[in-house]
């Protein structure tokens, strides 16, 4: 009777009949029974000729049974394999791996929801930023067109006008040249601010001759030296790119006036290893980065801003020996 | 017969004070004082023109594109720039493109009629400050590369065979920043290895 039964663990609820062939006296047989894999001992059933069986787990099992005729003698066991397929859940790495499964997955969500949260962040900062930008573009326009094209026909008209001054009279001719002082003035700080708020040059001819720029004027303005150097394929490259590391020099240039008490700045900006790297020196009292940066020295900017780039920013300053940073920016040129 | 000059300023203010110093002098009359550069060039094509005085920015065509063109058209036509843009980059631009001059938008009438008459005889006008930050300009575009202080400092170290290590105690920096000013230096001198850079660093030492 050696059989092999085959079962899903839908089917985990099944029962056995039996009987003996010994007629002598059937009422008088004796049935034992055992379902190794589940039961430890033979059972005895007395003269019950059935067994059922619920709710068994998956795996196998050997259903034996054997009886005793009206002599008390038993007979040899009989038995019938089954087989019954476990669930998927009750497989033996199951727990393992589903404690896996659900920890690899909440660590993706976790890290996903860590990179959106990132790149909300991210991308708010950059539209703070663009939004700013856009309006200074705007306010420097405005300036121009309204202001300065005034200021420009003042100057003019006020040119025009000289001719009706009786060159004799010494206080007329003082005053034409006090006022003509006055416009020349205020039209070369409204140059310099508009330069500051939006740099023209820097959209129209590139980072290098904005620096070139900026450097020339404050050079004209201050009394301190200002070198520059730029790598020569860095003239001119992505806008992206230009207008943040053109906001950073202006950033520093102004920490270094206000703080430093400098002689010398130099600003370099080179391209290796795939970067750009931009480097600026100063030789003014130098500063305590960590302090001065939650001070509000506008050093928060240029981390941010380094930062939207993917770029790193180490500082360097010895009390007394100047500042000097350094920018590294992963940068491609376009084909 | 007066001498005929174009006025090209998207701004009417600017170009009616120009206009009116320049008909103080009888030499010279206004023709047209147009607002962008498409115009002014479709105006020298059917028309009698000397002296063109030009803005630089302006909506529709900018004063350097027109400038090229009109020289392209009518080469013996005198172009004078007149700008608040007082930056080499757009006056390099500007005479590139064939301008003869380059005023800035606070000028008096005296320069202005220095500048007409240069041009008409055939020179280059540029004012003493704007002559200046041109030759500054074309002086820093060569960007012969410098030392900078801490690069002279590192260098000097180097001379002398300290490490990067011992560089970088000495003058109380990282060894990154170290390591940084060496590549810089190399990458502007275009030094490649660091034997050339020892070499390079004693004969700098010397200066």
């Amino acid at each position: 009777m050696d059989k092999q039964i085959n079962l899903t663990y839908r089917q985990n609820h099944f029962s056995f009949d039996f009987t003996s062939l010994n007629f002598t006296d059937a009422d008088e047989n004796n049935f034992q029974y055992k379902l190794e894999g589940l039961d430890e001992q033979w059972i005895s059933a007395g003269r019950r000729n059935y067994v059922s069986y619920t709710n068994l787990n998956g795996g196998n099992y050997t259903f034996k049974i054997k009886s005793s005729n009206n002599n008390n003698i038993w007979s040899d066991p009989e038995s019938v394999s089954i087989y019954i397929k476990p669930p998927f859940w009750q497989y033996k790495l199951f727990v393992p791996a589903l404690i896996l499964i659900l920890g690899a997955s909440g660590f993706l969500i976790y890290r996903n929801r860590i990179k959106n949260i990132h790149r909300q962040q991210t991308e708010k900062l950059l539209a703070e930023i663009d939004a700013q930008e856009k309006e200074r573009r705007r306010i420097a326009r405005d300036l121009h067109d309204e202001f300065g094209t005034k200021m420009s026909a003042l100057k003019i008209y006020l040119s025009t006008y000289e001719k009706f001054i009786d060159q004799q009279n010494i206080e007329a001719v003082k005053t034409k040249k006090e006022l003509y002082s006055i416009v020349d003035d205020s039209m070369h700080d409204l140059r310099s601010l508009l330069m500051d708020l939006s740099p023209k040059t820097l959209e129209m001819h590139g980072f290098a001759s904005a620096l070139n720029d900026l450097t020339t004027r404050l050079s004209n303005t201050h009394l301190f030296h200002i070198k520059s150097y730029v790598s020569p394929q860095l003239e001119r490259f992505d806008a992206k790119y230009e207008l943040p590391i053109f906001r950073i020099t202006q950033e520093l240039i102004n920490n270094s006036i206000k703080h430093a008490g400098c002689k010398e700045i130099s600003i370099q900006l080179f391209y290796r290893d795939n970067c750009i790297v931009f480097s600026y020196e100063d030789d003014g009292k130098g500063f305590d980065f960590e302090k001065n940066k939650s001070e509000g020295y506008g050093l928060k900017n240029i981390e941010t801003r380094v930062s939207l780039l993917e770029g790193k920013v180490s500082w360097e300053s010895t009390s007394g020996n100047g500042i000097n940073v350094t920018i590294e920016i992963p940068y491609k040129f376009k084909k | 017969m007066s001498i005929k000059i174009l006025l090209v300023d998207d701004h009417n203010l600017v170009s009616e004070g120009i206009a009116r110093i320049i008909i103080s002098d009888k030499k010279y009359s206004v023709v047209a004082q147009l607002t962008n550069g498409a115009e002014a060039i479709e105006f020298v094509k059917n028309n009698i023109v000397q002296v063109v005085i030009m803005d630089i920015n302006m909506p529709g065509m900018d004063g350097i594109t027109a400038t090229r063109e009109i020289k392209k058209i009518v080469p013996e036509i005198k172009i004078i720039g007149l700008s608040m843009l007082s930056d080499f980059g757009t006056i390099h631009k500007m005479l590139e493109s064939g301008a003869d001059g380059y005023l800035l938008k606070n000028i008096s009438g005296d320069e202005l009629f220095t500048a007409l008459s240069q041009v008409l005889e055939g020179k280059t006008y540029l004012n003493t400050e704007l002559q200046q930050l041109f030759l500054k300009g074309m002086r820093d575009q060569k960007n012969i590369p410098l030392l900078t202080k801490k690069e002279k400092e590192v260098l000097n170290l180097i001379a002398a065979g300290l490490t990067n290590k011992d560089i970088a105690i000495k003058l109380k920096i990282g060894e990154e920043t170290i390591k940084s000013h060496r590549k810089n230096i190399m990458n502007k001198f275009d030094i490649h290895n660091a034997a050339e850079l020892v070499r390079f660093a004693i004969d700098h030492q010397l200066i």
